[in-house]
């Protein structure tokens, strides 16, 4: 099976905490949908307000909003947008708004007037209006292929291009103002009298007060394009009649002749409204005072009168909305709130989901738009009046749902990495832990299984499932180590329980062949006092390993010739051994020859026990480089294979050598003796099974 | 007039064999069981010498407390202990507490009885201080006293057993080519003694010697025959 460290899991199981912040995700989406479903109710709740306010507590707003509104004039009315950033005056259009539809133009398929009705005339003009609370703006881009200019010396404002512009002012008076090509600059501008062709004073019916007609309050600049020429001003709204705002723009075209009158004149109204003006969707106070106390409350507000025009118009001063927006496409925002954008269109149809989503980039939601219609209740009949308009960001409107959420983002995040760390922290720890007690405790226990040291110290005084664990080995090992020594002392209780007996029978024994000296031949007796000595053999041999172990532990070892120790105890072993020859060069290693003597005694005593009579024991010595091993050999029973770690503990006999009595002693004493030397023993069958191998290696000086 | 061995043996089937056996030797024995018994009638008879087991009754110690008690009265008498308990820890405190001798069981009662005698030759030869030894070996530096089986080494005393003195005398009477290891075994009058128990007998001469003087190599080994003494 591989291994599947808890490190790994707990590392696996940590990243499961990242889920969080995909279940925050999620979150903070159905926030946000929840927030901007709010927030539409809120703006339709509001725009429903509004257009129930504005029916109730304006006295006017009938009149207001369904002015002429079966007059065919109404389909000439002028539209004239909310300007969000001032003009500059200079006759150049490019900072003018952009807007959905293209500015109205007039040409001479309505002409007013032809001199000559066949000639070939492209006289034209645009006009574009704009507003702001103080001002009406207007753009006028003329062509006329033949610019006349007036000439200083003229008295007569018509006897050069001009442009002819009417107007109701604030008491419902019709003005005429005329504004004469002079020079390019800051445009000139006079009242006219009815025939359009002198400049005259007028009287403020609500003052008495004259003024002069050149002081008509317009501002504004004529440039000379390769066209024709430009005009761009502004008219005081104060000066305008904001009840039913209505202005009128005539081009007069003169190339030649003055005296001749004009080629042709362009008006914004056709000839079957001569005496007519344009209605103009000037803002009306009386509505703008109403949005205006919303206007801090959405980013722009709009009233729209059933005919398109704009009535009132409300923009928040912080201008991060659009901005901000990261729109994509600012002329589709731009006809969501403007009066041909589905939204209004849906509205003035009575349709009752007036609720209009914009989306932004990545199809994010943007923006929410609220379309509510003004109708007014009259029995069973509805009347269209118009639309009131809300727009709203969403990002506005989600900022500081986004900050709280931002916050919460970053403290969970916070908190998650420290968990992680934490954990991760935990785990490693918990797994030193570990490690250090598997290692401690398989330190506790030397290679042949014997108990080196019963107490733990790895995770002692931890009061958790490690410590229990700790403690828990800590007791195992004491228990198996009392156990282990009642085994280890199995051999010395033994002896003391046989001595007495044994010396009772020896004793016995002796006392009575020193009575009756005759049983001294008696075959019996000799057989009872071989039988005592094998016993009390028996016991020494017990104790011996038991006093070995603790002899050795205090004795020196001392720098000795293997070589030569080798060939003295062999050449005093009196037992059949076949030794080959090896190399006489002295080796030098650190030893008790005594003990090596004890070594060699057990080695070779073990293998010509187990070697059958017709067998042989060989003896021999190899050499490498820093070590060198004595081996032995013998021809006999093999080791069992199954149980070879075994094969030098105590009390543990392997194989059957007939009648021969093996305790499993002397292995074991030679085991403890060379490692006593730090000599490593080992033993293992014949390649070809034909008998057992010992070699015991030990490491030169 | 006989010796007068007093035995002090628990297990009175063992009691009996070692009084019978030295009885029919010539002795004269009186047997005790109990340590305060045993104290007592020691005390009182002033024996030739006591035989003593390690475990007495109950008490673990009570031979060792009999010895210990004995010895601190200021009284001259040899003590053999005869003990079950063969751990080298026990065979030197009982050495240590100023016995003559420590075996352990099973044991040979001729042997005892030889043990018995010698001690006793020894004990007296010691007690006679005017006495002239007739036999000494001086073997450099090296002094053996047969008769009291006293040993020195340059002039200074080598505290050894009885069975360290006949191992030590046997090595050097054997001279340079040594003595293998069953003349020694027989050397020290014991019954079942083992290659491992002559080792470690040696062991514990040459420790003295070295106690006395650092670098003591004169004892060798002869690896799987015996030893032999070497003047270096």
């Amino acid at each position: 099976m591989p291994r599947f460290g808890i490190r790994t899991q707990i590392t696996l199981l940590s990243l499961g905490l990242l889920s969080i912040p995909l279940v925050g995700l999620n979150y903070w989406d159905e926030i946000r949908t929840t927030t901007l479903n709010a927030q539409a109710r809120i703006q339709q709740i509001e725009a429903k307000a509004i257009a129930t306010t504005l029916l109730a507590a304006q006295q006017n707003i009938r009149e207001l909003l369904a002015a002429d509104e079966d007059s065919e004039l109404q389909k000439h009315a002028l539209s004239a947008p909310s300007l969000k950033n001032p003009i500059r005056m200079d006759g150049l259009f490019g900072d003018w708004p952009i807007q959905a539809n293209p500015p109205p133009r007039f040409n001479l398929d309505h002409p007013v007037w032809m001199a000559v009705p066949e000639a070939i005339n492209e006289t034209a003009f645009s006009l574009r209006l704009a507003q702001t609370s103080q001002h009406l703006y207007a753009a006028i881009d003329v062509r006329d292929n033949k610019v006349l200019f007036r000439k200083p010396s003229h008295l007569r404002l018509d006897y050069n291009d001009h442009i002819q512009l009417s107007y109701h002012d604030e008491t419902g008076t019709l003005r005429r103002v005329i504004i004469p090509a002079e020079r390019q600059g800051a445009l000139a501008s006079y009242y006219s009298d009815e025939h359009w062709q002198y400049g005259r004073d007028i009287s403020l019916n609500s003052s008495q007060k004259n003024i002069a007609s050149h002081k008509t309050g317009i501002q504004g600049y004529w440039r000379k394009t390769e066209e024709g020429y430009a005009v761009e001003f502004r008219i005081p709204t104060t000066q305008l009649d904001t009840l039913q705002p209505q202005i009128r723009v005539a081009i007069v075209d003169l190339d030649n002749k003055p005296a001749y009158g004009p080629q042709a004149i362009v008006a914004s109204l056709p000839k079957s409204f001569e005496d007519k003006l344009n209605p103009v969707g000037l803002h009306a106070r009386e509505l703008q005072r109403v949005i205006d106390q919303l206007k801090n409350t959405y980013a722009r507000l709009w009233i729209y009168d059933s005919r398109g025009r704009e009535w009132a118009f409300a923009e928040r001063e912080q201008k991060v909305d659009l901005e901000d927006l990261g729109r994509p496409d600012t002329q589709t925002e731009l006809s969501s709130t403007t009066f041909d954008s589905q939204c209004v269109r849906n509205a003035l149809q009575g349709k009752v989901d007036p609720l209009h989503h914009l989306s932004g980039t990545y199809a994010k939601l943007s923006r929410l738009v609220v379309c509510y219609p003004i109708i007014e209740q009259t029995g069973e009949h509805e009347k269209m009046l118009g639309v009131v308009v809300i727009d709203e960001s969403a990002k506005h409107v989600l900022a500081q749902e986004e900050t709280r959420v931002r916050l919460i983002a970053t403290k969970v995040g916070g908190t998650i990495v420290l968990l992680l760390l934490i954990l991760f922290l935990y785990a490693f720890t918990l797994v030193r832990r570990i490690a250090k007690l598997s290692e401690e405790t398989g330190k506790s226990i030397d290679p042949h299984g014997r108990i080196e040291h019963t107490t733990i110290k790895a995770s002692q005084h931890f009061p958790d499932e490690i410590g229990d664990l700790s403690r828990s080995i800590t007791t195992l090992l004491g228990k198996q180590h009392s156990y282990m020594n009642f085994l280890e002392r199995i051999p010395q209780t033994l002896r003391h329980e046989i001595s007495n007996p044994l010396n009772k029978l020896r004793t016995s024994l002796e006392n009575l062949l020193d009575q009756q000296p005759e049983l001294s031949n008696n075959n019996y007796i000799g057989k009872i006092d071989a039988g005592i000595d094998q016993i009390s053999r028996i016991t020494l041999h017990l104790t011996e390993a038991a006093s070995l172990e603790s002899a050795i532990q205090d004795e020196q070892l001392s720098q000795l010739d293997l070589i030569q120790f080798l060939d003295g105890y062999l050449s005093a072993w009196e037992k059949p051994l076949v030794c080959s020859a090896w190399d006489k060069k002295p080796a030098l290693i650190q030893g008790d020859s005594s003990r090596l003597e004890q070594l060699f005694d057990k080695l070779l005593d073990n293998a010509n026990s187990f070697c059958p009579d017709d067998g042989k024991v060989q003896i021999h010595v190899e050499r490498h480089h820093e070590k060198i091993t004595v081996i032995i050999e013998n021809d006999g029973p093999l080791l069992p294979t199954e149980n070879s770690a075994e094969l030098f503990s105590p009390m543990v006999s392997t194989r059957s050598s007939g009648s021969s009595i093996h305790l499993g002693l002397g292995l074991h004493i030679a085991k403890l003796i060379s490692d006593q030397h730090k000599a490593k023993l080992s033993g293992k069958n014949r390649q070809d099974d034909s008998g057992v191998v010992f070699s015991i290696e030990f490491g030169l000086v | 007039m006989p010796y007068r061995i007093a035995i002090v043996e628990d297990d009175i089937d063992q009691q009996q064999n070692y009084a019978d056996a030295l009885q029919r030797r010539g002795f004269e024995t009186e047997c005790f069981s109990r340590v305060e018994e045993a104290l007592s009638g020691i005390i009182n008879s002033q024996p030739d010498l006591v035989l003593l087991d390690v475990v007495l009754g109950d008490d673990p110690d009570g031979g060792f407390t009999i010895c210990r008690k004995l010895l601190d009265r200021g009284d001259d008498i040899p003590v053999i202990f005869l003990s079950d308990r063969s751990d080298e820890i026990d065979q030197v405190f009982g050495l240590r507490l100023g016995a003559w001798d420590y075996q352990t069981k099973p044991i040979s009662l001729a042997l005892l009885a030889e043990r018995i005698k010698s001690l006793l030759r020894i004990h007296k030869a010691r007690r006679a201080e005017n006495v002239q030894s007739t036999s000494q070996t001086v073997n450099a530096g090296l002094n053996l006293d047969e008769e009291k089986s006293f040993a020195s080494w340059h002039g200074n005393t080598l505290p050894l057993t009885l069975t360290e003195f006949r191992l030590l005398s046997a090595i050097i009477k054997a001279g340079p080519e040594g003595i293998n290891y069953s003349g020694l075994c027989e050397s020290t009058m014991q019954r079942m003694v083992t290659n491992g128990t002559i080792n470690s007998h040696i062991k514990n001469i040459r420790k003295k010697f070295n106690k006395l003087g650092p670098d003591f190599q004169c004892i060798r080994n002869k690896p799987g025959f015996g030893y032999h003494w070497e003047q270096v």
